[in-house]
């Protein structure tokens, strides 16, 4: 269905609708505390005034807050959530690791025109940013304020929403994918638009993300690093393992990277010391890089959370999009795309792979 | 530990070492001739990473490693306390270390080490007096012009463009090393080792330097300065404090919070391997997170900003040194350094403890006076209504 | 650090062999009498799929050139089903290391079962010599690691 005016203003409309009928219990999206943005759940009607849901801003990525917030069997209220198509995949892959449930929650997703970082959104001028990002999206074009990770990511449009949101200059489309998102549509007095969003509507953007991120990938030339070229590009990590604590497929509650296991007993020290004349202290920064990679790549949905929170700005994600890209064109997996589809850690075909056989 | 050696003397001599090609030339100098005497066989300081955009702990064997090691680097990466608790904490290597830190990562390591995570046997503390670092994401982005930034200020004694909680530091110079190499209010060609300590002096004596040099001038120099900064900090404390005055306030100044607690995971103090804050004890269910948006009619995820902070400070107010390192981790900006640095003023004046300045003083928390304190908190008075006479 | 190496360099390959099959396959190997090089250090698992890819990476940056992995053949796995996740590991290690040019020969798996005696004795042999082509591993002179 067609809807006039800012694509904001529309979402919470529907929102508020959603509430006042008390056809959800609750509604999850990006909102305004003070002069910040975080994510909000609002049971109040009269409060859905101070939500952003289409804000191109990330400050988490949600699939880590619909984790909590479904722990322990899953939510036994409706509550309608607002995420971006990366956040919805991370969900999905959380789920599928039994640490999130699908259960009661109605998901609505916006086709995606990138992020903008908090740099440049908490101190530029953030109303200049978003006039300059929505006039490029609406001109099918890939704005220039948007974090790398966005700008090569192919999956802009959601998979697995009940609504898909398509803004347009004129103010939204939205479109019902299952029956859960036709219910909540059909208070509104508009025509229900017939069948999916059609994909060539935001073809344009997609065909430049994709030679975006060949282009991208092949300038990274991660094939060329070995191990100086690593020891180069995480030379500054102080280990503070912040990318790890906002990714949404880094779940463990104690990481094993933060376990004794990644530390030295004192004669690891001074054999290491013997052997190589010097050692970092502390020890494993190339290790724990590489060894996230081997645990989380065949799910990372290239949501760019772990450079943002970098102290050092280090592209975490440039690093682990690109290996992530690999490892799952390895299994023909495109993470979060399906909540059934095992994890292909988990599961295995008898006859595959035979050329890694020596 | 050897607790005679470790008794701190009250330096009134240093050793003069010669400096012509500059402080840090000097100290490595020192450092060479304490491994050729066999004082220590390894060494732990700042060296420059093959990027050229950082520095990283090297504990050093290989003399060639030196050549790129910087003991008083542009920026603080690792808090020093958490690089020797991450070397130690499993025990003592059995190999002497030196260890060269900045007056604020020794202090630190004391802590650790009254916390039992450091285990200080075979370890030598080397500080020196410290102007300040940069804060560190202006530094990795443009190195070059750091370096720059850095010597100028050095030289003119600016801390301007030091981080916040550097320009308001008070314990900038001597704290609890073992030696201290002072550099302030002494010729630009030499620096002063300073024994601290029977540890300290025995080293000096193994090298063979003879402790003759008076240490008056640089002693005055340090103490104009230090009256600078508290003069700083007597203003920049009220400023800070204002500012998050009352909940709302806090809740505004905290209002960007992501909850990556990347704070928390930098801090030498907290150590603890499963934060309690990221433990089960503070899980929300999904009722009680329904529960709190119906209450108050919409609520702000992460849950529990403030009591995260908060919390934290209640943690570890006693133990902070105002290193500053949370700051620098934080993605969003928030003053956090300069608001645990003001509350760890508070709370450690209210049981007189400076952290950081001697294994001898006990953590306030862990330690009692059976007799009559902190009565102004309590109300103990057999009649309430004759006020209480125990002051 | 400037290493020396003598002029035969003797790879250090760490071997992750099943309990089941190749263990008992290199056993075999050495009451047989085959001969093969010292450069294989044995680490024997219950099963291939014990070997957390961790361990590889592990065992590349501490300097070991080379690491096999040894399992029963895919179908005749001692827990049914072990070897077919070991695979799917090891690819998805292969190719992480692969796209950061770090030297995937380094790393080897091999079915080799309990009666294939001389095969294993072939499979060190022909590794080892595949390793000394490829010279040293040279991360064990990092120091920012």
């Amino acid at each position: 269905m067609k809807i006039q005016g800012d694509v904001d203003n529309a979402i919470k409309v529907l929102l508020r609708g959603l509430l006042e009928k008390g056809t959800v219990e609750a509604v999850f999206a990006l909102g305004e505390i003070g002069d910040a943005i975080n994510y909000l759940l609002v049971s109040d009607p009269a409060k859905i005034d101070s939500l952003r849901p289409t804000l191109p801003f990330m400050p988490a990525n949600a699939a880590n807050h619909l984790s909590k917030i479904t722990a322990g069997g899953g939510l036994t209220q409706k509550i309608a959530v607002v995420v971006k198509p990366c956040e919805l995949r991370g969900f999905a892959e959380l789920v599928k690791r039994e640490s999130g449930s699908r259960e009661n929650l109605i998901f609505i997703s916006p086709v995606c025109g990138g992020v903008i970082d908090f740099d440049t959104f908490y101190t530029g001028d953030s109303e200049k940013e978003l006039a300059e990002y929505w006039k490029a999206f609406y001109a099918g074009e890939i704005p220039s304020n948007i974090r790398p990770t966005c700008a090569i990511c192919e999956h802009l449009a959601p998979f697995n929403a009940d609504v898909t949101v398509l803004p347009t200059s004129e103010g939204c489309e939205l479109f019902s994918n299952t029956p859960a998102g036709a219910d909540i549509l059909a208070p509104i007095k508009e025509d229900i638009a017939e069948g999916q969003l059609d994909e060539t509507r935001f073809e344009k953007i997609r065909d430049a993300r994709i030679s975006n991120r060949e282009k991208f990938f092949e300038e990274l030339k991660l094939e060329d690093m070995g191990i100086k070229g690593l020891v180069e590009a995480f030379g500054k990590c102080l280990g503070c393992h912040g990318c790890s604590r906002v990714c949404p497929i880094c779940y463990c509650a104690l990481c094993a990277f933060d376990s004794k296991e990644n530390e030295f007993k004192p004669d690891v020290f001074d054999k290491q010391l013997e052997k190589r004349g010097g050692i970092r202290i502390p020890p494993n920064t190339v290790f724990f890089h590489l060894g996230r990679i081997t645990h989380m790549s065949v799910s990372c949905v290239g949501c760019g959370m772990c450079a943002d929170v970098c102290p050092v700005d280090i592209p975490v994600a440039s690093i682990f999009t690109r290996a992530g890209d690999a490892v799952q064109k390895l299994f023909e997996y495109i993470p979060g795309k399906d909540f059934e589809e095992p994890v292909p850690l988990s599961t295995f075909i008898e006859d595959e792979l035979t050329e890694v056989e020596d | 530990m050897k607790k005679e050696l470790s008794k701190p003397i009250k330096p009134s001599k240093g050793s003069l070492f010669p400096a012509s090609k500059g402080c840090n030339a000097a100290v490595i100098e020192f450092l060479r001739k304490g491994i050729a005497h066999q004082l220590f066989e390894s060494v732990l300081v700042p060296v420059e990473v093959p990027s050229g955009n950082s520095f990283a702990w090297i504990l050093v064997r290989d003399d060639a490693l030196f050549e790129n090691a910087d003991i008083l680097p542009p920026v603080m990466t690792v808090q020093g306390g958490k690089a020797l608790s991450s070397l130690t904490k499993h025990g003592s290597t059995g190999m002497k270390i030196a260890a060269v830190m900045r007056p604020c990562e020794i202090r630190a390591a004391i802590e650790l080490a009254k916390l039992k995570q450091i285990d200080l046997e075979n370890v030598l503390l080397i500080s020196m007096d410290c102007p300040g670092a940069l804060p560190i994401q202006d530094y990795v982005s443009n190195p070059e012009k750091g370096k720059e930034v850095f010597s100028k200020a050095i030289k003119a004694g600016d801390i301007e463009p030091m981080r916040s909680v550097c320009r308001t530091c008070i314990h900038f110079s001597i704290t609890a090393p073992d030696l201290h190499i002072a550099t302030k209010g002494i010729p630009d060609d030499e620096i002063l080792i300073i024994p601290v300590n029977v540890k300290g002096e025995k080293v000096l004596e193994g090298i063979g330097l003879t402790c003759d040099r008076e240490i008056v001038e640089w002693n005055s120099e340090i103490e104009m300065l230090t009256s600078e900064r508290k003069t700083l900090k007597s203003e920049a404390i009220p400023e800070i404090k204002e500012r998050t005055s009352g909940m709302l306030n806090l809740a505004e100044v905290l209002s960007k919070c992501i909850s990556c607690h990347n704070c928390m995971a930098v801090c030498p103090v907290c150590y603890c391997r499963r934060c309690y804050f990221e433990s089960d004890a503070t899980e929300l269910s999904s009722e009680q997170y329904l529960d709190r948006a119906a209450q108050k009619g919409s609520i702000r995820l992460s849950q529990d900003v403030l009591h995260f902070h908060l919390g934290r400070m209640s943690h570890m107010t006693m133990s902070c040194v105002s290193c500053g390192s949370c700051e620098d981790a934080c993605p969003v900006d928030i003053p956090v350094a300069q608001l645990f640095s003001a509350v760890a003023e508070d709370s450690q004046a209210l049981f007189e403890y400076t952290p950081g300045m001697s294994l001898d003083d006990a953590l306030p928390l862990r330690i009692f006076n059976k007799d009559k304190e902190l009565c102004d908190i309590e109300r103990i008075c057999a009649d309430p209504l004759k006020g209480c006479d125990c002051k | 650090m400037e290493k020396i190496y003598p002029e035969e360099f003797e790879p250090k390959i760490i071997g992750f062999l099943c309990n089941w099959c190749t263990y008992t396959g290199a056993d075999l190997a050495g009451t047989s009498r085959l001969q093969y090089p010292p450069s294989i250090l044995p680490i024997r698992v219950m099963c291939s799929s014990r070997v957390d890819p961790l361990y590889l990476l592990t065992a590349l940056l501490r300097g070991a050139d080379g690491v096999l992995v040894g399992g029963c053949h895919p179908g005749d796995c001692h827990y049914q089903k072990g070897n077919y996740y070991t695979r799917r590991r090891f690819a998805m290690m292969k190719k992480i290391l692969d796209t950061f040019g770090l030297e995937s020969e380094r790393i080897r798996l091999s079915w080799i079962s309990a009666s294939e005696g001389p095969r294993f004795a072939e499979v060190v042999t022909e590794y080892t010599d595949k390793i000394k082509n490829l010279g040293p591993n040279n991360i064990s002179n990092e120091v920012f690691l």
